[in-house]
């Protein structure tokens, strides 16, 4: 019983912390997206330039 | 009984182990494939409830035998101090609140650096963990992050490293089927769990991972995973040197002599069950 109310009373806590954190994060993410964009073209570049045998497991 | 050639990854492996569903699908699928397995439940010294890992970990001793699997539960603050908070103001300038998910990763490396010390030192060549797809929200889930430390780090230090349950949806079913459970729908869980440890961060850190960081964030989880660990990846091996610095036999050594060992074993997980 005990386990079950703190389960529920960390869950009324520590999502809307998440979630807080969540949607400011979007927005950082959103402010930075020109320098990810750019970073993401140029790591699937490094990707492509590989030889073969190394983009496997 | 067995002799180890007929012990399709041989003689010894390991495997990262939280005692939840997925870490213990997995670490029977290894040990039902090695003579000798280590379950390795790392404590970073901020989780709680570590002691919840013994209940399937018993449960998988009771079934292969106390000779075919072994349980530690190893402390890994000062660890930690090094690789997750290593530098924590530059990776608040750096990741901002993005950190909320990369700290889950920090994590995971620091035991990560933790198990390929465990595992030179008792020359075991197979580490395995339970990554599942379903959880590749999570950076240190991502596929390309497992392939990614593949290379950088258990190819590196001589071991052969296999997801055994990446593509297993319902691993909690899976371990009812073979009487593994020690707790009917663990998926059904949630923050407090009877068989694992809980993180007090966990949960915001999920939240974030789940509703925020993956389809929301367009490319920046991949590049924050790539810059993260290749920031991080310095410093492991640092302390990996370090901890064998004066040692014999020599890091290089015990490296040599894994990577002998894994050379006869399967590369990929696909190879292990087509035999």
């Amino acid at each position: 019983m005990i386990k079950l109310v703190l389960r529920y009373v960390i869950a009324l806590v520590m999502i809307p912390v998440g979630i807080v954190l969540g949607f400011c994060g979007a927005v950082q993410n959103h402010l930075r997206r020109h320098r990810y964009q750019a970073k993401h073209a140029e790591l699937q570049q490094q990707l492509a330039d590989q030889p073969a045998e190394n983009r496997e497991r | 009984m067995k002799r180890n050639a007929d012990y399709q990854l041989g003689e010894k492996a390991s495997v990262l182990f939280s005692g939840g569903s997925d870490s213990t699908l997995a670490a029977y699928l290894i040990a039902a494939r090695t003579q000798h397995t280590t379950l390795l439940t790392f404590d970073p010294g901020f989780i709680f409830f570590v002691e919840n890992s013994r209940r399937h970990a018993q449960i998988l001793i009771d079934k292969l035998g106390p000779d075919r699997v072994e349980h530690k539960i190893i402390p890994i603050k000062p660890i930690i101090d090094r690789i997750l908070f290593g530098d924590v103001k530059h990776d608040l300038r750096k990741y901002g609140f993005n950190l909320t998910a990369l700290g889950c990763l920090g994590c995971r490396m620091s035991m990560h650096a933790a198990a390929v010390i465990f595992n030179l030192e008792n020359n075991i060549p197979v580490i395995a963990d339970g990554s599942i797809t379903k959880q590749a929200d999570i950076p240190e889930q991502m596929d390309s992050f497992i392939r990614r430390n593949r290379e950088q780090l258990w190819r590196r230090y001589g071991m052969r490293h296999y997801s055994p349950i990446y593509n297993v949806v319902n691993s909690d079913r899976r371990l009812d089927d073979l009487g593994l459970s020690a707790v009917g729908k663990l998926k059904h869980q949630f923050i407090l769990f009877d068989t694992q440890p809980t993180c007090p961060i966990g949960v915001p850190a999920d939240v974030y991972a789940r509703l925020f960081y993956g389809h929301l964030s367009g490319p920046a989880r991949e590049v924050d995973m790539v810059e993260y660990s290749e920031e991080k990846y310095p410093a492991m091996h640092r302390l990996i040197e370090d901890h064998f610095e004066g040692k014999k036999p020599t890091l290089a050594q015990s490296v040599r002599k894994l990577q002998r060992a894994a050379a006869k074993l399967p590369e990929t997980w696909e190879e292990v069950t087509d035999d």
